[in-house]
């Protein structure tokens, strides 16, 4: 009994702290998007639903949004499958895998920015690392920054160079859950390793797979300090995405009821994305299967 | 209640094993120590300054002159040195948190008007008063000074003397000789461009809005009438900003790559490390050749941005102290007052070339004459000097452009518009006609 009343008395305490740090602030971003406020210190005025009709008539909002869809799915999927390819090598024994396991996730120690900083040094177009590369063997340097292509290219590149050795080590815990006489059954009926990862493999990865898509896909979509390190949003707006809307708006030009919802509308579409996510591949389900 | 501590005995139950007695010990101990700041706070008044300027030798200044005020006067000031890309976020997060500063150094327009709306700052018009200024160096609002200033921040174009007498360049006059110079100097390899003829950023943010649009202004170019009409599209301006871009367009083909992510640093190292033959910047590149490449800070000239019939512009920004208001505003303004006729000239020498005087009695004052490093910049010192008391240059900038001194034009600044018009222009392939039409709409839109 006294037992009982100590979960409780916990549940209640984590409830009420989450609720107080993620609730609070969620709340006063959603109430701060019906004002029109141009600093931190004035004094906001109630304007109802026009800062929402101003983002939602605004090319800039779809642009970002665009953009932001573009980055995240290009980004995931580049994650998952060279995640999963090396997931599957270093699940091979051979000698020196412990070395090669910790040299792999090695990326996803390093604090962003220095990976972003990394990333401008080998780039940077007049002094980069790559420039005196390519000048050796007399090819000139591209521009990256100045291209929509290369820019969001970019962005893509770092981030998954930083991430995939998340979704390889998530991926790697679920691959030593599947039972190898799967395999040995399977090699035995004639099948082959094709047969053998689109059969066993993917099916015992689906669970965790799926919880892998889902958070990449939230971390992603409201990626910000790659994109702000990198490319500020550059050139001409072709890798503004919502989270750099948002704070270009309320940091930057001060339109705080503006940069609010953004902010709100971009909280929303992800919800609304992982609802249909989950419906169409609940989690639950994965487990029982599997 | 009892804890085991090896090597004593066991403790007599207790709070955490204490005795009432050690406890009450304690509490009385950890009740002076609490108490005792605020004790000695209500002996004098401790004032809270916010300083952007970080170098090493500008916080010296500032905690030497600190020191010796509360020996002097008995307040206290705590300097918060902090960089000042967020300085202005972290004043009204301040303000908001019932803990205002009480001095901040403020570079941005934008911030002070913000503060100046939300009824929180204190002019200092008096203070200003006292002297004479250079040309639009004490901008009032609403006929009040809201601000000390201290330096310019002038854009200035800078060049290679000894490029250009080995090319036999003469320093140009118009915007014509300027591109001509600029190809010249440009020095290509296997396709790339080795040298650029010059840097005009082109990035999306602050550095692109204060330096690359002294060309534009050197034209005439209006962005609005004098009830606030946006007239970049209008008239004779819509011909002169577009000749601004088609020159920025032919310039831009000279220029090193990069130039969508170059920004303030860039532009100093680009030109520090021989890799662009003209740069935009301050003073403060003088003191990073200095720093860097002493051979080169022998070897640059500056010139004022030249227009197509010979007109001359800069483009600026400022830097000066604000006063909040506060329950201590009466002291921080003493201890300003105290500042200026105590430390102004130290202050200034602590960034001896950026901090360009804006007040013009310093150029007389000897102390700050003898520095060895004004002297040996003496040249480039005067010609900047001669920008802010003569009449031939034009100095304005985006965020200070319209009839007065307003948000309006912050909005414009703070929101890229001009910097966004050079990027579709050499990187979205739109004619300049077509930039300037929408840079003018977009500008409508946002005052």
């Amino acid at each position: 009994m006294v037992q009982d009343r100590r979960i409780v008395a916990l549940f209640v305490g984590s409830i009420s702290l989450l609720a107080l740090i993620i609730g609070g602030p969620l709340i006063y971003a959603v109430m701060l998007s019906f004002y029109s406020s141009s600093s931190f210190i004035g004094e906001p005025q109630w304007v109802g639903l026009s800062n929402y009709s101003k983002v939602l008539r605004d090319p800039l909002f779809w642009n970002s949004l665009t953009n932001g869809l573009i980055i995240a799915i290009s980004s995931i999927v580049l994650q998952v499958v060279l995640g999963v390819g090396i997931a599957m090598v270093l699940n091979k024994r051979f000698l020196g895998q412990t070395v090669v396991r910790a040299i792999a996730i090695l990326p996803y120690f390093l604090p962003t920015v220095v990976a972003c900083l990394v990333a401008q040094w080998i780039l940077e177009p007049n002094y980069g690392l790559l420039k005196s590369a390519l000048a050796s063997i007399g090819v000139g340097m591209l521009d990256w920054s100045s291209h929509a292509f290369t820019a969001k290219g970019t962005i893509v590149l770092v981030s998954v160079w930083l991430w995939t050795p998340f979704v390889v080590t998530c991926v790697l815990a679920g691959l030593q859950t599947i039972p190898t006489q799967l395999y040995e059954a399977a090699r035995v009926d004639g099948a082959g390793a094709w047969r053998q990862f689109w059969h066993i493999t993917i099916p015992g990865l689906r669970s965790v797979l799926i919880v892998v898509i889902l958070l990449r896909g939230i971390w992603m979509f409201n990626k910000f300090d790659v994109i702000w390190l990198l490319t500020k949003g550059g050139p001409l707006n072709q890798t503004e995405t919502l989270p750099t809307l948002a704070y270009r708006k309320s940091f930057l030009e001060y339109n705080l009821g503006g940069g609010a919802a953004v902010a709100t509308i971009s909280f929303l579409i992800l919800a609304g994305v992982i609802l249909i996510y989950l419906r169409l591949f609940p989690i639950d389900d994965a487990k029982q299967g599997r | 209640m009892s804890i085991y501590i090896p090597g004593h005995k066991r403790m007599a139950a207790g709070l955490f094993g204490m005795t009432r007695r050690n406890f009450l010990k304690t509490a009385a101990v950890v009740g002076a120590s609490v108490a005792a700041p605020a004790v000695r706070a209500q002996s004098g008044v401790t004032l809270r300054f916010l300083n952007p300027e970080t170098s090493v030798a500008s916080q010296a200044v500032l905690k030497k002159a600190c020191d010796e005020y509360e020996s002097k006067f008995g307040v206290k000031i705590i300097v918060d040195s902090t960089p000042i890309s967020g300085t202005t976020q972290k004043a009204m997060a301040a303000i908001n948190a019932g803990q205002s500063y009480d001095i901040m150094t403020a570079g941005f327009i934008a911030s002070i008007l913000q503060f100046v709306q939300a009824g929180v700052l204190l002019p200092v018009t008096d203070l200003v008063k006292k002297y004479d200024w250079g040309k639009d160096a004490a901008w009032e609002y609403e006929g009040e000074n809201w601000y000390y200033p201290f330096d310019y921040n002038l854009v200035v174009n800078y060049y290679r003397k000894d490029l250009y007498a080995q090319k036999g360049l003469k320093v140009p006059e118009t915007s014509d000789d300027f591109l001509k110079n600029c190809q010249a100097l440009t020095v290509v390899n296997s396709g790339n461009i080795d040298v650029g003829g010059c840097v005009i950023p082109l990035a999306s943010d602050s550095a692109t809005n204060w330096a690359s649009f002294g060309n534009m202004f050197a034209e005439g170019t209006q962005l609005y009438d004098k009830d606030w009409n946006v007239v970049l599209d209008q008239g004779e301006n819509v011909d002169r900003a577009t000749r601004f871009l088609d020159l920025y367009g032919e310039l831009y083909k000279t220029m090193p790559p990069g130039m969508n992510a170059v920004g303030y640093a860039q532009l100093m190292s680009l030109f520090a490390t021989g890799k662009t033959a003209h740069t935009l910047y301050s003073g403060r590149l003088v003191e990073a050749l200095e720093a860097t490449n002493p051979e080169l800070a022998d070897q640059y000239g500056i010139f004022a941005s030249p227009g197509s019939s010979g007109q001359k512009a800069l483009s600026y920004a400022f830097d000066g102290f604000c006063v909040f208001k506060t329950k201590q505003s009466e002291e921080a303004v003493k201890f300003l007052q105290w500042f200026v006729d105590e430390h102004y000239v130290d202050w200034l020498l602590s960034a001896w070339m950026n901090n360009h005087p804006s007040r013009l009695d310093i150029y007389e004052n000897e102390r700050w004459k003898s520095h060895p490093m004004i002297k040996k910049h003496w040249e480039t010192m005067m010609q900047m000097k001669s920008f802010i008391d003569g009449d031939g240059v034009t100095i304005t900038a985006i965020d200070t452009s319209g009839p007065s001194i307003d948000m309006r034009a912050c909005n414009v600044f703070n929101a890229n518009v001009m910097p966004e018009m050079l990027q579709q222009k050499v990187l979205g392939n739109t004619s300049s006609a077509d930039c300037v039409a929408a840079a003018a709409q977009r500008i409508r839109s946002l005052i």
